[in-house]
């Protein structure tokens, strides 16, 4: 059990907190903006091209939209609060 | 001689404490790890690109060149051309085998090329959003509860993609699509991912599906669901 829980950890990089902190940084707002930006294409489709022209045949766009929004709210919140969380460390050390 | 034995012993003690806030960097690269499955999801937007030569020309080959980048970036990194601290928020059982990240890629790419859209999108949702689900609800309320609340969350995927059809093929696609999720996300291989596998096997076991489901006089829903944009000009 040991063994399985120390191959889960993850490969450390004692000397580059701030490598780690930038290379968060950098990627944080196209995995968190993205996904909205998508989503919201999604609905867009839905509600031009299907509510708006009475064809149902544009629910499932809708439906995918919604859970690509809320499935990455989900995991952005936690994801954001790390992240700040993580800076407070790096100006503590 | 006291004073600087006990200036060394306050320095190793202020060494450790530094290590020590540093390892707590892992909960950081979890969340990280967790952010990067879900933003997979935005894949299915290649259904949403307009149905034009030039484009479908993009689709046809910006995908498998983005994995086969991926697969080279790995083959240089086990051969150790490209350090391991390049590539962050890997896990240990990563160092010296091809990362999750590239099987994650592999199923995603095989799944966009099915030309079958009601099995590729529950399975990619399976992989992007219901993988990190589970994860979390086996680290805070064990493994039993992970496989029960996975099981239903990944039958959810298939119900709402298969809700216009006959509700016993519904039913069916949503029990056996969640099986194969979940067998494929509990079983771990080393040599295969379970990034690879509760995408894929789910796909294989729907496959069999579609092609039986029809001598059972069932109907099936078309074979693309999302209909592809337009241009806006």
């Amino acid at each position: 059990m040991k063994l399985m829980n120390k191959n889960m950890d993850y490969i450390k990089k004692e000397k580059n907190i701030q490598k780690v902190i930038r290379t968060e940084i950098l990627f944080a707002p196209l995995l968190v903006i993205f996904p909205f930006i998508v989503g919201i294409i999604f609905i867009y489709e839905w509600y031009n091209r299907g509510f708006l022209l009475g064809d149902p045949s544009f629910d499932i766009e809708l439906i995918l939209g919604l859970i690509i929004i809320f499935g990455n709210i989900l995991f952005d919140v936690p994801f954001i609060k790390s992240l700040i969380e993580l800076s407070r460390k790096k100006e503590k050390i | 001689m006291n004073k600087v034995k006990k200036k060394l012993e306050n320095t190793k003690k202020k060494i450790k404490n530094t290590k020590n806030k540093i390892n707590s960097i892992d909960f950081d690269a979890h969340w990280y790890r967790r952010v990067f499955h879900a933003f997979g999801a935005c894949f299915l937007f290649y259904y949403l690109l307009p149905d034009l030569d030039w484009i479908n020309l993009l689709k046809f080959w910006i995908p498998p060149i983005i994995v086969i980048f991926a697969i080279s970036l790995e083959i240089l990194r086990l051969k150790g051309k490209i350090s391991s601290n390049h590539f962050f928020g890997l896990r240990m059982y990563e160092k010296d085998r091809v990362g999750s990240y590239v099987f994650f890629a592999v199923g995603i790419l095989i799944l966009l090329m099915l030309p079958w859209q009601p099995i590729s999108i529950p399975c990619i949702l399976c992989a992007c959003l219901g993988d990190p689900i589970i994860g979390e609800i086996r680290g805070r309320y064990g493994k039993k509860n992970s496989i029960i609340l996975g099981f239903l969350i990944c039958m959810l995927f298939f119900v709402v993609i298969w809700y216009n059809v006959d509700i016993r093929l519904t039913i069916l696609v949503a029990i056996i699509g969640g099986l194969g999720a979940i067998i494929g996300e509990t079983k771990k291989l080393w040599w295969l991912d379970d990034d690879f596998m509760i995408q894929i096997l789910p796909a294989v076991l729907l496959i069999i599906i579609w092609f039986i489901a029809p001598h059972l006089g069932l109907n099936l829903p078309p074979d693309q669901i999302i209909n592809a944009g337009r241009m806006p000009w």
